[in-house]
Order: structure tokens, then C-alpha cells, then sequence
């Protein structure tokens, strides 16, 4: 520590000095420009920094808090509302691709069914047969893949409308203000 | 300088515990009380963080919706105004480090106001000099030491205070403060010297 630092120390301390330091720090002063510049400097810091007035909001904060609060929930719920959205495209599509994949390739859909078959007869010990099991699934799988197409296709499209919407909305509102 | 217990005192006098626990399961009215006891300090720490009122504004509304959607995370045994302050001034940090470029610009404009150029009476639009004064020499900081300064001088926090609003030890805290002041006496006694060498 060089000796400069020493008195750095004593100038910028929050404690109150000693006798013999203070003494020191006078004589260091006395003969020591670059300390006596940062003391006054200081000293006129410690005074701005005393007791310093905080910077007060306009008035009505807590007013203009509850608008911007009642404005952050509106678009927290939109875009859960969106989140729900686009999840639920991504399953259906996911869904309706699998139904599709399987409905196109017999060999597919006799793989699971067979997969099925082999892990139901494994868990309760009742065998199925293979082909009557696939003539079960088949209907439904047909059922869900087709519903799953015009059911995705119309989430789409009322997402689109309705984000269209809200960016519509929200375009108005920056008018208006 | 009061130090230790009246930073926390000063902070968390207007909010009761019952308050902020029912704020914590989501009663509105509840928050409102916490906005309205935390809107001056919260303000402050964005104001001279930022430098404008409209900025400062907006973050503060910003920090305060921060605090809503993170009080589940609270610790019930740290002091309320601490974690407070602490959100808004990383939020300044962050909005202030994603306006980089805009921040240079205000770095190059003190080393030009620094060295010779005080701010006549002509310029002189702020009415409070010494509010003026203050904004001035705190741009001299960087964001976290001047986070910490208005921590310690306008909240009282404390150095364990400060270090756990902004995720430091004790002892970095105590080691940047004192930077910070000299920093301050620095670009003061530099301002002065100018002052002075302007009227001879
Ligand atoms: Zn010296």
C-alpha cells in the first residue's frame, strides 16, 4: 500500500477518526496536492450526499399503477390464451400426423396394433388376437385422424383471427393515446 | 452515517408483515399498499439510475409489476424494501445494458462536460442546483456503483443490505463504495479546478 492510500483510507472513512490520525492526515494535507484535491472534492460530496432529497414520482403513481396493472393482467391472459393456442395446434397436428402415418400403411397399423396386443396380454394375461384387435382400433383411429385434420385447421384459423384481433385492438388503443 | 438497523428500519416502516403475506397470495388491494409505500424509493433508485423522469416512470411501474409476478419467490425473512430496490436496480442495469449504444453516447458527453464545460447560468434549466449537482457527478458511476450509492445515501442501507440486494460479499461492497466516492471526490474536485480556472 502506497502512502497515498493510507490517507485515501483516512479521507473516505465513514468512522470518525482518531486524535493521531486526524493529526497525520493534516500534516499529510498539508503537503500532499492530489490528497488535498480529492479531500475537498469530498467534502463537497459528503454534503450533496447528506440527507439528499429523494426524487419524488409525479403525483398519482398509485393511480396510473392500477391502468398499467389492469393492462399487464389483459396481456398476461392473452397470451396464455395464445400459449393454449399453439399448444394445442402442435398436439393435434402431432396427433393427426400418427393418425394419418398409421391409417396410410396397413403394415403400420398392424405394427402397433401388435405392440398393443403383445403389452395388453403381458399386463392382464388376455391374449387378443392380432387382426381383431387392428379391426377395433381402425374406426376410431379413422375417426380421430379426420376429426383431428378439420379440427386443427379451424384452432388455426381462429388463432389467426383472433391474434389479428388483438393486434387491431391494440393498434387502436396507440391511436387513441 | 446511519448504518446497520435504521437502513431497514427506514425501508420497511410503512409495509406490515400481514401486508406483504397477503399481497404474497395474490390479494391485489394488498399490493396496492406496497406500491403506494415503495413508490418514492423505487422511483429514486430508477430516477437516478436513468436520468429521466419519464424513464424512471416507466420502470418503476415495470419494477413494481416485476415484484407482482415474483412474490412467490420472496423470502419472508429478508427485509422487504431491500429485495425491492434490488429488482429495481437490476432492472435498470438490464434496461440500461440493452441501450448500450445510447449509453456510450451519454459516457462521451461527461468526459466532455468533466473536464472544463459547467453548465452555465444560460443552461442552467434544472431549478434545484444541487439536484442538478448530484445528477451530474452520480453519472460518473457506473450502474452498479451508483445503484449502491443511492442504496447507501438515500435508502441508509447498510453493507450487508447492500450486498445481498445486489448478489455481492460484504467486503466487495465495502471496497466498491469507497471506489465510489472517490470516484466522486475525483470528478468534483476536477469539476472545481475548472470553475475556477473559468473565472480567472
Ligand atoms: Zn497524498
Amino acid at each position: 500500500m502506497n502512502e497515498h492510500q493510507y490517507y485515501e483510507k483516512l479521507i473516505f472513512s465513514e468512522e470518525a477518526l482518531t486524535d493521531a490520525e486526524q493529526i497525520a492526515l493534516e500534516q499529510h494535507l498539508e503537503s500532499c496536492a492530489s490528497c488535498s484535491a480529492l479531500r475537498e472534492g469530498w467534502e463537497r460530496g459528503a454534503a450533496l450526499l447528506c440527507c439528499p432529497v429523494p426524487k419524488q414520482p409525479v403525483a398519482g403513481f398509485v393511480d396510473r399503477w392500477d391502468s398499467f396493472f389492469e393492462q399487464k393482467m389483459i396481456e398476461e391472459r392473452e397470451k396464455n390464451a395464445r400459449r393454449f393456442f399453439f399448444g394445442a395446434i402442435v398436439l393435434l397436428t402431432v396427433a393427426c400426423a400418427f393418425s394419418i402415418a398409421l391409417l396410410a400403411s396397413p403394415k403400420n397399423l398392424m405394427m402397433l396394433v401388435s405392440v398393443f396386443s403383445t403389452l395388453m396380454s403381458s399386463l392382464t394375461g388376455i391374449g387378443i388376437q392380432v387382426r381383431t384387435l387392428a379391426s377395433i382400433i381402425r374406426t376410431p383411429l379413422l375417426i380421430v385422424g379426420v376429426g383431428a385434420v378439420s379440427l386443427s385447421l379451424t384452432i388455426a384459423f381462429a388463432g389467426l383471427l383472433f391474434m389479428k384481433k388483438s393486434v387491431g385492438i391494440r393498434q387502436g388503443v396507440q391511436k387513441n393515446e | 452515517m446511519v448504518l446497520e438497523t435504521d437502513g431497514e428500519i427506514k425501508l420497511n416502516r410503512d409495509i406490515s408483515t400481514d401486508t406483504i403475506q397477503r399481497a404474497i397470495q395474490r390479494d391485489e388491494s394488498a399490493f396496492r399498499q406496497i406500491v403506494e409505500a415503495f413508490q418514492t424509493p423505487v422511483y429514486n433508485m430508477c430516477y437516478r439510475m436513468l436520468m429521466n423522469e419519464g424513464e424512471a416512470e416507466d420502470a418503476a411501474q415495470e419494477t413494481f409489476w416485476k415484484t407482482w409476478t415474483n412474490l412467490v419467490k420472496y423470502d419472508i425473512n429478508r427485509p422487504f424494501g431491500t429485495w425491492i430496490l434490488s429488482i429495481a436496480a437490476h432492472h435498470c442495469i438490464d434496461l440500461k445494458r440493452k441501450k448500450q449504444v445510447f449509453q456510450v453516447e451519454i459516457d462521451e458527453t461527461m468526459e466532455e462536460i468533466i473536464p472544463d464545460s459547467i453548465p452555465g447560468p444560460k443552461q442552467e434549466m434544472a431549478a434545484n442546483e444541487r439536484e442538478r449537482e448530484i445528477q451530474l457527478y452520480l453519472q460518473s458511476l457506473s450502474d452498479i456503483d451508483r445503484a449502491m450509492i443511492v442504496m447507501r445515501y438515500w435508502d441508509e442501507l447498510s453493507d450487508k443490505e447492500i450486498a445481498a440486494a445486489m448478489s455481492l460479499s460484504e467486503s466487495a461492497v465495502k471496497s466498491r463504495l469507497f471506489r465510489a466516492r472517490r470516484q466522486l471526490a475525483d470528478v468534483i474536485s476536477r469539476q472545481k479546478a475548472a470553475e475556477l480556472e473559468k473565472t480567472l
